[in-house]
């Protein structure tokens, strides 16, 4: 079993612990992960996945732990460089707005409030927002609405999102669930090229085992509210990875 | 192979029981709701002759009733006079109705989004709950009779009575659709730093717009038919010939209003269905049940 360099930390985890109306959710978490790595959180449902997700997002506040982002806690590292993207599982689109006005609410972490009512964004947010339509290959539906998307497209919208916040970490709740490989392979090489050119982290919530392996750097997997192990993905065998994830 | 045949024995045998159990169960509820059936009637029974409800099917009673319809009320007055009366007097509900709802709408999305626990700390969303619920425990005609007091007869206090209580009624529709919204996209645009300004403006209006035109449009067609009551206490609109007219046993010309206000409600439902249907879901349609 491989382990991972532990420096350059660029999100750190120390001793975290989690629960919901008294019910424990996570369980003493230490987790590093580098900065530029793609990594993936797998583990069955219920393994606490989400709630891991949220911590890092700054939307769950842990009951006891340590976790920094770039050396500060969640929210100061949102509210102070505000470069997070995120891809909720159901993607959080607003279905009665345009693709293009979907893809400029990634911007509003810079617009201000007055200018944001009016529906007024500057023409650099509208520039880059023309110039990812075109690298997402979703530009001749700017002006439809959500609902007559595929599926495919939708999660592009969501990653257009993302990406419209300048991310330096980009969080993804299983968005490759119910994509055929092929689009897994299209939406996968987006994110890793966007990845290499930006150095942008990236942390994915998968379920399929060979998906992650295939995709990420490292591969963590949570299982009962634990690190049960972190692996390099080039290096671990799948059987390793399956017996961890069903026998422990 | 024995182990299968056992294992689906097992499993035969566990849901011949849990039918046999539904079935009992269902029964007993049956039961249950037969009793409760026949002593309401019993009651409603006893209640109908402390009323003496029956002295109005006596022949004498029915007789009565049946001359004073014919003579009175049938045919129904159509003179130009009265005619013109009623259609001014329908323009005003319309209007009324329309200046209240109209208003009654740009006080209650404030308020809404106040008292939505989603989108509000409970120290906040509460008050506001509270105010809503007391607006709507008045009804509209007491709501007409006050601003008849306050500001004197006719339909200005007719108008303020139908946009208080629309304010009250649209604020709780408004406020249960904010509380419904999926909160994918508060978290999404919350991680992107989105203010709640912003959230509100992007996610609350824009995905709720639909049935909030729906409740816009409800509420317009609610307000022509209480438009119609709240006339009685002097608030102006149809109501308030309706009122004159059986004060001054003008029946015939009172069949005429009431004719009048149904073919303008049968309007009014009918194009109000069509504009909510083009605010509809477009899934709505392929929905299989």
């Amino acid at each position: 079993m491989a382990t991972v360099d532990h420096s350059n930390n660029y999100i750190f985890l120390h001793d975290i612990h989690a629960g919901y109306k008294g019910i424990k959710i996570l369980n003493n978490i230490n987790l590093n992960i580098k900065k530029g790595s793609i990594t993936a959180i797998i583990g069955p449902s219920g393994a606490g996945k989400t709630t891991l997700f949220k911590i890092i997002l700054g939307l769950l506040r842990p009951s006891n732990g340590k976790i920094t982002i770039d050396g500060v806690s969640p929210t100061v590292f949102n509210k102070k460089h505000g470069k997070i993207g995120y891809i909720p599982q159901n993607l959080g689109l607003i279905k009665n707005l345009t693709v293009k006005s979907n893809i400029l609410l990634g911007a509003l972490g810079r617009t201000s409030n007055i200018a944001s009512l009016l529906n007024l964004f500057s023409i650099e947010d509208h520039e880059m927002c023309e110039e990812i339509l075109n690298s997402l290959e979703i530009k001749s539906k700017e002006n439809q609405k959500i609902t007559s998307l595929s599926g495919g497209q939708k999660k592009r919208v969501a990653i257009a999102r993302a990406f419209m916040n300048k991310p330096d970490l980009l969080i993804a709740d299983e968005f490759l669930s119910e994509l055929d490989d092929l689009n897994i392979k299209k939406v996968m090489n987006l994110v890793k090229n966007k990845a290499k050119e930006t150095n942008m982290t990236v942390i994915l919530v998968e379920h399929d085992i060979g998906t992650a392996l295939k995709y990420t750097d490292q591969i963590v997997l949570v299982k009962d509210g634990e690190i049960k192990g972190v692996f390099e993905s080039n290096q671990v065998e799948p059987s390793i990875l399956d017996e961890v994830f069903y026998n422990e | 192979m024995s182990d299968d045949i056992q294992l689906k024995t097992t499993l035969h045998s566990d849901s011949t029981t849990s039918t046999e159990f539904n079935s009992k169960s269902i029964k007993s509820k049956i039961f249950r709701l037969d009793i409760l059936f026949i002593l309401t009637t019993i009651l409603v029974i006893i209640l109908m002759f402390e009323f003496k409800f029956l002295n109005i099917f006596s022949r004498s009673s029915l007789s009565s009733v049946i001359s004073f319809i014919s003579s009175n009320f049938w045919p129904p007055n159509t003179s130009e006079v009265v005619q013109q009366n009623i259609r001014y007097a329908m323009l005003e509900t319309i209007k009324m109705s329309l200046i209240g709802t109209y208003f009654g709408t740009l006080m209650s999305l404030p308020l809404s989004v106040l008292a939505a626990r989603n989108l509000m700390p409970n120290y906040v969303s509460t008050p506001f709950r509270i105010l809503l619920a007391g607006i709507r425990t008045v009804p509209s005609l007491i709501w007409a009779l006050i601003f008849v007091v306050l500001f004197g007869l006719g339909p200005r206090s007719g108008t303020l009575a139908l946009a208080i209580y629309t304010m009250g009624y649209l604020g709780k529709f408004q406020y249960e659709t904010f509380e419904g919204l999926s909160t994918e996209a508060f978290e999404a645009l919350k991680a992107h730093g989105a203010s709640r300004l912003q959230t509100i403006r992007f996610i609350v209006f824009p995905e709720s717009a639909n049935q909030l035109i729906s409740q816009v449009i409800f509420m317009f067609e609610y307000n022509v038919r209480a438009g119609s009551i709240i006339g009685f206490v002097g608030a102006g609109g149809i109501g308030f010939l309706l009122s004159f007219y059986i004060s001054y046993f003008q029946f015939s010309a009172l069949v005429t209003a009431l004719l009048y206000l149904l073919i303008t409600v049968i309007i009014i439902d009918y194009l109000g269905g069509k504009i909510r249907e083009t605010f509809q879901d477009e899934n709505f349609d392929k929905l299989e049940l």
